[in-house]
């Protein structure tokens, strides 16, 4: 290769014009300049077009902080609660395109309408995000912490937190005191709280009337409740297992909760 | 009859042998052996199911969960929301910090379903959810709880109760006038004052002087279908476009605007849409009801929704049907509705457990799941048999570990009779031709039909319309006719021919899609008979609004197109929205269905013997008429009649023609992509009904795909399955086959003996035999053994041989044509999946012990059985006895010889006239009032007259007294009041005397319902049943029980059910020393001076009846009164003036 460049250049005085350096050692170091170049200038691009996150702590407002830093561990679990029927670590599950999906009502017997799984879906939901969230909330305490340390002393109480679901949000009320204290001048906080937009206490509700129906009469008629109430999109689909996996989901967000049922299932033959 | 025509009924006998072992299994393949499991190893909680699926760490108990303390099943509610969750545990309830309260359908006050007005909406919920959703961090708005006359449904509530009304909220913020379009507690809790609310006045009104500019832009509102203008600072105005979506309107956004656009769907995707919002439709993949869906096919439901068109499979394996009803609208056009809903093929096999044809015909042609086959074969093969329209889906392969991991087989699993073959051996009959002979030929004198093709075909079509049975097609039209046989004993004798490929062919137009058809959905009387526990809701209340009209228009928002048919039916009948199920099932009972369709025909073909002086009669007079034709002599043709006639040179010939219908088998040609390529989810069921080679990849993923196996084209090696022999036997290698012989001594098996044997077949492959060496894998009609129409890599068979040497009488063989006749072989085809099958045929040599027959005959089975018990007052009873060769048999009071036994009986001494269990005796046994105890002893008809040494003992009991209802809860003219609608009660039985001290079955019928007690093992003298739906009214419900002997008892009651599930009302307000309120019932009144009144935080006013009074003061007053069952009435507010 090398050969055929300086041919096709040879009308240029190879001394004079050292277009392509001679050494192999330079050419390949040059390789590697171009390469580096190429690869953070994607960086810078990717960067510019998805800059990462930065949480700005002001220090006047600690709260602020800690509320963004819940939000984000609230929305985590509620993807996962979301995809497995309310549940973060399933249990009684059916495997569903790569998900493991909760029965939110179940009977393992031919002919028998199902029994409810998922009593109190709501509370059961809120547990599961406390749990969820509480080690990720200690945390952003720590990291707040980590971040006041230099200016500051820092004083806290042990964290307890709980988990409320109501129409359209989900609000987050974190007990525990944390006093920053400078030049003999101190700041106490309490009661930090995290309240976002979100569908699931709606969902669930929906999940535990559908629960209710396959009960008691081994179905659920999603067409006459979707037009009693158009907000909500509710998609069923049987297996050839007869199980059937509801997916539930809020038109206007797009927010769903998929669980699965298992109701008065009825065998091939008798 | 020949040699050879014996031979051949002898070894005909191995035919059902395996029969005789395993004709007594359950075809419950659940109850036995099942507990309780807190948990279950999967995580489920509270399932019965058997010791090894539960989580041993936790409780398990040996019964249903139901009688359990720790998975006592009831409503859980929550303190918190104030929702309730229906058939939960005690345990998950507790767990979760729920009330737990009994009754699994919520029947209770707590769970009493209302209108809630929460400002400018309504939601239909219980009144400790209104109150959580009103003061939830958002919002802690005014919330209203209200369940009376004008909103007593979810869509009153949603559509006619009038909500807070909304206007102009203005406040300041930093100096400036805002304004919100808002309800009045929406402003008061923003502003705090409710002078800042302009009523029905616009934020953009001038008089308000706020900076917002009306009709800005047009919007739509969260969950709203109408188009509405905005103002400039966002409010919500005036409605500008009124869509409607019940007329297939709805609000979509366009980019800076909106407007109503239609939500029809263009399901032919023509670009004009053909289906309204809220329509559904089936398809079907070919022809469906008259018993002939193909195989493999599913019922499919079509959802118009918001514009686009869904697909909604019914259940698998056809449990549900799609069934569709068509409704002309005003306007010329039609409206479809349509659900999948339960099959009821189950209650159509059940139907034949009537004793009376008429009563089973009747039941049959009034459910529309279910059609009257009739088969007329010319004679007493006649009968009537209730069969499925819609024919289930069975599993196709038998796909279960019957090998053991130390190569033995798993004979539990093996011999576990599937659903297909239970089902389809229904069609498994006996046809038996009668022929009058003589010399000069024979005449057919009854069932002469059975040996043509019309056989065949009937049967055929009865055994496809079973279910997946018989030779028919798969969903697109592929064939097969692997799932039947015919055979006719004795062989030689004329018999039908199978189904030719013309024949086979015409069954491919019932795979062609017809998109007029549809499933009946039924009307009322068959509606009423599924589910009487929840059904009866139906029945009451009246007047349906225009609104509700409009609505019931719109597809499902009733929830079955049955209740469609129903309402157009009876115009005065409504049912509660959501209360009605397409999916209501009760049919557990229904197991015991199968035999009683074999039980059934068997009444219906009674064969009576032909008297034979009557035939020889017409037989002479036509050996006389054909003597004439030949001699053209009269004299001669009269004297060819005569000695025809006085010397009776006529006999009985009996032609056996044996139908056997067994599962259908799918075609050897696999099409398996076809699976891959419709709208309809691919299935396991679905995809190995296309071909024996395809399989279903990705099960339950949702991503599945049916693939073809690799082509296998080996040809099938059959060795012997050496760990499957019964012991004292072994095999012995001949060339290509095999000899079973005695272990001992290498000779002949014993008779009277049944020896297990088995073969492994490589590659895995179906397999038949028959004694014909040159017989194909078509032509052999006996499968080999119970699984012998399964791919499979082992399969087993029993063999029993009678003693040659019993026929010699009845056939006067010589000695040397017994030892013949005790000579066996059978040659075995086997059929890969590839459809290989291995040219020359395996062969299976045996021979049976020669030498007379030295073994008395034996009892087999008894009808009815020993030990049963006789109704009350029973003299005689008719009794079967089958013995296990053909013998003459004797009864007595006493142990005595069979010679001095005073009674015989009518014993088939016949060979050829052989039945599962043996040779039939029949008797009429008498005294019974004063004996029970009989004995019985019987003599065969071979040369040594062998004679049982010992009676059989045959010991009835009597029932000593009849058997008594002496309890009917509920009592007579009880009344029964609730607060709650519907009623949950149990009707309680409690039995006494019969046969066994009062253990019963029981069932109740009342007011057009009617349905069985279940059965309690451990306490069958008291009964309960309990319904969970009653409403108000008058009921009249009669109770029969039957003990196990046939005693009936019966009884009734009359109860009311009186309902008070509103609050009281209150009639008249006004001064008096006071104020006074007047209620239209006795109550308990309070009142508040605050807008957020609380009944319990609310100061009760004095008196307990009609008449209510408090202090008068100047302020506006919140007043609630509470009845005796805790309805609250709407709370009103009042003002006095001066």
């Amino acid at each position: 290769m090398d050969a055929k460049v300086n041919k096709k250049n040879s009308r240029f005085d190879s001394e004079s014009i050292k277009l392509f350096p001679e050494s192999k050692r330079s050419q390949v170091t040059i390789f590697i300049i171009i390469g580096l170049l190429f690869v953070v200038s994607i960086i810078i691009i990717f960067l510019l077009i998805n800059p990462p996150e930065v949480k700005i702590l002001d220090e006047n407002n600690p709260q602020a902080f800690i509320e963004s830093c819940t939000r984000e561990a609230v929305e985590n679990a509620l993807e996962i609660l979301s995809e497995q029927g309310g549940d973060i670590t399933p249990k009684g599950y059916i495997n569903f395109k790569g998900k493991e999906v909760s029965y939110a009502c179940y009977n393992f017997n031919y002919f028998q309408p199902c029994i409810n799984q998922r009593p109190l879906l709501i509370e059961h939901i809120e547990n599961e995000i406390t749990n969820y969230i509480k080690p990720l909330v200690n945390d952003c305490f720590i990291q707040l912490e980590n971040k006041l340390e230099d200016r500051y002393d820092v004083e806290t109480t042990p964290l307890y937190l709980k988990t409320v679901l109501q129409s359209k949000n989900v609000a987050v009320y974190i007990d525990k005191k944390f006093k920053m204290t400078r030049n003999q001048e101190s700041r106490e906080f309490d009661n930090f709280k995290m309240i976002m937009a979100h569908p699931i206490y709606d969902l669930a509700e929906i999940t535990m009337e559908i629960a209710n129906q396959e009960s008691r009469y081994c179905n659920f008629d999603e067409l006459g409740y979707m037009i009693l109430h158009p907000k909500y999109d509710i998609t069923k689909f049987i297996t050839g297992e007869a199980d059937i996996i509801y997916t539930v989901t809020e038109i206007s967000t797009g927010e769903k909760l998929t669980f699965a049922v298992t109701s008065c299932e009825l065998p091939p033959g008798y | 009859m020949s040699y050879s025509q014996i031979f051949i009924l002898v070894l005909s006998l191995f035919a059902f042998s395996y029969l005789i072992y395993h004709s007594f299994g359950s075809v419950d393949a659940q109850g036995f052996g099942s507990v309780c499991c807190e948990e279950t190893r999967t995580g489920n909680s509270c399932q019965t199911t058997s010791a090894e699926n539960c989580n041993t760490a936790l409780k398990t108990a040996p019964t249903d969960c139901e009688n359990t303390d720790f998975c006592e099943i009831g409503c859980c509610i929550s303190e918190n929301t104030g929702l309730c969750n229906e058939m939960t545990s005690k345990r998950d309830c507790e767990k979760i910090k729920g009330v737990f309260k009994k009754g699994s359908n919520c029947n209770v006050q707590e769970c009493k379903k209302g209108c809630c007005i929460l400002g400018n909406q309504a939601k239909w919920t219980t009144e400790a959810n209104c109150k959580f959703e009103g003061n939830t961090e958002n919002k802690n708005a005014k919330t209203e709880w209200r369940l009376d006359e004008n909103s007593d449904s979810e869509i009153e509530c949603l559509f006619n109760v009038e909500k807070d009304k909304e206007g102009a909220c203005l406040f300041d913020t930093s100096g400036e006038k805002k304004c919100v379009y808002t309800t009045l507690g929406e402003c008061v809790k923003r502003t705090g004052s409710e002078a800042n609310f302009a009523r029905d006045s616009f934020c953009s009104n001038s008089a308000l002087n706020t900076t917002c500019t009306a009709k800005e832009k047009k919007g739509c509102i969260d969950g709203g279908e109408d188009v509405f203008w905005f103002d400039s600072c966002g409010n919500k105005e005036e409605k500008a476009d009124d869509c409607d979506l019940f007329k297939g309107t709805y609000c979509k956004k366009t980019e800076d605007s909106a407007q109503c656009k239609s939500v029809a769907c263009d399901t032919n995707e023509d670009g004009i849409p053909d289906r309204e919002n809220g329509e559904s439709w089936c398809s079907y993949d070919g022809k469906v009801g008259g018993g002939k869906d193909p195989a493999g096919s599913r019922h499919m439901q079509h959802i118009c929704y918001m514009g686009t068109e869904r697909l909604a499979p019914c259940a698998d394996f056809r449990n549900e049907i799609c069934v569709q009803e068509d409704t002309q609208l005003e306007n010329g056009k039609t409206f479809s509705q349509s659900a999948c809903r339960v099959n009821q093929w189950r209650l159509c096999l059940d139907y034949n457990k009537e004793k009376a044809v008429e009563k089973m015909v009747d039941k049959c042609q009034k459910n529309p799941d279910c059609w009257v086959k009739s088969i007329d074969m010319a004679g007493s093969f006649s009968f009537k048999v209730c069969l499925p329209q819609y024919p289930p889906g069975f599993e196709l392969n038998f796909e279960q570990d019957i090998i053991n991991s130390d190569g033995s087989l798993n004979e539990e699993t093996y011999y576990k009779t599937s659903a297909g073959d239970q089902i389809c051996s229904t069609a498994t009959q006996r046809c038996t031709e009668i022929w009058q002979c003589g010399l000069f030929g024979c005449i057919c004198i009854d069932n002469c039909k059975c040996h043509t093709e019309h056989f065949t075909k009937e049967m055929n079509d009865f055994c496809i319309s079973l279910g997946d049975c018989g030779a028919y097609i798969n969903y697109i039209g592929e064939y097969s006719d692997g799932g039947y046989g015919v055979k006719v004993t004795p062989k030689g004798e004329a018999g039908p021919p199978r189904l030719s490929s013309s024949d086979l062919n015409a069954f491919k137009v019932f795979a062609n899609k017809d998109n007029n058809q549809k499933a009946n959905p039924g009307n009322y009387e068959f509606f009423k008979t599924l589910n009487p526990e929840q059904l009866q809701q139906v029945e009451t209340q009246n007047n349906l609004s225009s609104l509700e009209q409009d609505l019931l228009k719109a597809a499902g928002a009733y929830g079955s197109p049955l209740l469609l048919k129903i309402l157009t039916e009876d115009n005065n009948t409504f049912g509660n929205l959501g209360s009605l199920s397409a999916g209501v099932i009760g049919m557990s009972r229904y197991t015991a269905a199968i035999s009683s369709v074999q039980s059934s025909i068997a009444a219906q073909i009674e064969q009576e013997e032909p008297e034979q002086h009557d035939f020889s009669m017409i037989i002479s007079m036509i050996a006389g008429l054909i003597a004439y034709i030949i001699t053209q002599s009269l004299i001669i043709s009269m004297m060819a009649a005569l000695l025809g006639f006085l010397f009776g040179i006529s006999w009985i010939k009996k032609v056996h023609i044996d139908f056997t219908c067994t599962p259908w088998e799918p075609p050897d040609e696999s099409k398996c992509n076809e699976c891959n390529k419709l709208e309809v989810p691919c299935t396991e069921y679905r995809c190995e009904s296309l071909g024996s080679q395809c399989t279903l990849i990705n099960k339950g993923t949702g991503n599945e795909l049916c693939v073809t196996q690799p082509v296998n084209e080996t040809l099938p090696t059959i060795t012997q399955f050496e760990s499957v022999i019964t012991d004292g036997y072994a095999y012995k290698q001949i060339e290509n086959g095999v000899e079973i012989v005695n272990a001992s001594d290498n000779g002949c098996i014993e008779p009277y003996t049944s020896v297990q044997m088995g073969i492994k077949v490589e590659p895995f492959a179906r397999c038949r035999w028959s004694n014909e060496s040159k017989d194909s894998y078509e032509d052999m009609t006996d499968l080999f053994g119970p699984k012998g129409n399964y791919i499979l890599p082992v399969h087993i068979n029993k063999l029993f041989f009678p003693n040659p040497e019993a026929f010699k009488n009845f056939y006067n063989l010589t000695e040397s044509q017994i030892e013949e006749i005790g000579k066996m072989n059978f040659f075995v085809k086997c059929k890969t999946a590839s459809g290989k099958v291995n040219p020359t045929p395996y062969q299976i040599k045996t021979c049976v012990r020669p030498g007379p027959d030295l073994t008395p005959p034996r009892i087999v089975i008894a009808s009815p059985q020993k030990d049963s018990y006789l109704s009350y007052g029973t003299d005689t009873k008719e009794a079967v006895f089958y013995v296990n060769e053909p013998s003459e048999c004797r009864w007595d009071s006493g142990d005595k010889d069979f010679d001095l036994m005073q009674n015989t009986m009518n014993c088939e001494t016949n060979p050829a006239v052989f039945t599962h269990y043996g040779w039939k005796c029949t008797t009429t046994l008498t005294g019974l009032q004063n004996n029970t105890k009989f004995f019985i002893k019987c003599k065969d008809t071979s040369e040594n007259k062998n004679i049982m040494s010992e009676s059989f003992v045959y010991d009835l009991k009597a029932s000593k007294s009849p058997l008594k209802i002496d309890e009917v809860i509920p009592r007579i003219d009880e009344k029964i009041i609730s607060g709650v609608e519907p009623v949950s009660l149990k009707f309680r039985l409690r039995t006494s005397g019969g046969a066994e001290q009062g253990k019963a079955t029981c069932r109740w019928e009342g007011n057009g319902f009617g349905d069985s007690f279940r059965y309690q093992e451990n306490s069958s003298t008291t009964h309960e049943y309990a319904v969970t739906s009653l409403l108000a009214g008058a009921y009249t419900i009669s109770f029969i029980c039957e003990d196990v002997s046939g005693n009936i008892a019966e009884n009734s009651t009359s109860f009311t059910i009186d309902i008070d599930k509103f609050g009281p009302r209150i009639n008249r307000i006004y001064y008096d020393y006071g104020l006074k309120l007047t209620t239209n019932e006795n109550a308990e009144c309070r009142y508040s001076f605050s807008r957020n009144f609380e009944f319990d935080n609310a100061t009760k006013m004095s008196g307990a009846q009609l008449v209510h009074t408090a202090q008068w003061r100047l302020k506006t007053y919140y007043i609630q009164c509470q009845d005796s069952y805790k309805n609250k009435g709407t709370i009103i507010s009042v003002k006095p003036n001066l």
